[in-house]
């Protein structure tokens, strides 16, 4: 009796398996099936006349052959344009450290308010060109706001920026040292 | 010939072009801006207590204005406070560029000449670009190793450093003349100082930055 039981069980199991296999759930992607509807629409369509195999076992995130140059001209225009915006981004920056460093010579308030302003300005590259253009400046009436600013931020690089622009700001200069040299 | 060298001298062909009609010792410069930004380590007097010698270290800011207020005393000229230190650079490559003080005076710009006692030095550029042929147009960035050295009578120095810079295209009355190096040089060096007339040299190290910016093209007579 056990073997028949056993045979029986076996039998059972090999007839289910088509059927659980059938009942899957389709196994596109969202990928894939953007390449179905989109690019590769009627080659898809082709190729499910030719062939047909259950959609659990269609390869995922391969898109139909036609549609690589397509996307390859579309990945050089994507890359293209955020060259372009990168490219101008860089000139906008360029063109405001210049701006700011004209300002490092200037004694006006205004002057000193921007300098300021802009050492708390979210590009990195404009925050340090405003820190050189203080430094360059060699005005210590700033070292005061400069202490509040690198209170205020949360950023630590922001901090030791500042940290080191006021360090800078409180040696003696050279012309200094010089004149206190030959003038005791 | 290079091939990098092959390139630039087809900038300089192509910039040849734009002053076809000038006169014939007329030249295309780059001219860029300096701004120097050091630290220099000196020896003090040294102290003692009843145990113990200390050699003390004393530190000084150096910057534009300490080394223009330096050569306003080496030259007798006295410069506004607008006064900059501008590189200026012969189109297609310049290996040993000038530097001069550009100031303005009842609103004209005059160029002070300086390079017998403030030189600049490429020891070596290494482009990684793309340039693109119509229109000409360079980006990308290039490994550089610049020197500056400063020989006056009360002070002198000789920095030298690495700096990964910006390659971009340098117009002239709206056209590509020349390729541009801009960025911010991390240099060390050492110096001295005068205490006096009499008195000894006191030696310095030191370490900073030179931004160099701009990438203006100008004519210039020579």
């Amino acid at each position: 009796m056990r073997p028949a039981i056993l045979l029986s069980g076996l039998a059972l199991g090999a007839l289910a398996i088509p059927v659980i296999v059938g009942l899957l759930p389709n196994a596109t992607t969202p990928h894939s099936a953007l390449f179905d509807e989109t690019i590769g629409g009627e080659s898809s369509q082709a190729n499910e006349s030719q062939t047909h195999e259950p959609s659990s076992l269609r390869q995922v995130g391969v898109p139909p052959d036609n549609a690589l140059p397509q996307l390859t001209n579309m990945a050089a225009q994507v890359d293209e344009s955020t060259a372009a915006d990168t490219k101008e981004d860089e000139d906008r920056v360029q063109a405001r450290v210049a701006e700011l460093f004209e300002l490092s010579s200037k004694l006006a308030p205004a002057a000193l308010e921007t300098l300021l302003a802009e050492v708390r300005n979210q590009n990195p590259e404009i925050r340090q060109a405003a820190l050189d253009a203080i430094s360059q400046s060699g005005n210590r009436t700033l070292i005061p706001r400069l202490l509040q600013a690198a209170e205020e931020t949360e950023d630590a690089d922001q901090r030791r920026a500042i940290a080191e622009t006021v360090e800078f700001l409180n040696l003696p200069t050279l012309s200094e040292v010089m004149s206190e040299t030959n003038n005791p | 010939m290079p091939n990098t060298l092959k390139l630039l001298l087809g900038f300089a062909f192509f910039a040849g072009g734009a002053v076809q009609s000038m006169a014939q010792n007329t030249v295309l410069n780059i001219v860029q801006e300096l701004r120097f930004k050091l630290t220099g380590y000196y020896q003090m007097s040294g102290t003692e207590n009843s145990t113990t010698f200390f050699r003390n270290a004393g530190k000084v800011s150096i910057t534009n204005k300490d080394i223009i207020n330096l050569l306003e005393r080496q030259l007798n000229i006295i410069f506004t406070t607008d006064a900059k230190l501008m590189l200026i650079s012969a189109t297609p490559v310049d290996p040993t560029p000038r530097v001069v003080v550009r100031d303005k005076f009842e609103g004209e710009k005059f160029d002070t000449e300086v390079t017998q006692f403030f030189g600049a030095e490429v020891l070596a550029s290494i482009e990684d670009t793309k340039i693109n042929k119509n229109p000409l147009k360079t980006n990308g960035t290039s490994y550089d190793v610049l020197a500056f050295e400063l020989k006056l009578t009360e002070a002198n120095f000789r920095i030298q450093g690495f700096a990964n810079m910006h390659v971009g295209t340098g117009k002239y009355e709206g056209e590509s003349a020349a390729i541009v190096h801009t960025g911010k040089v991390n240099t060390t060096g050492s110096g001295e100082y005068q205490v006096s007339v009499l008195g000894a040299a006191v030696p310095v190290a030191l370490f900073g930055t030179v931004q160099v910016t701009g990438s203006e093209v100008k004519a210039m007579v020579e």
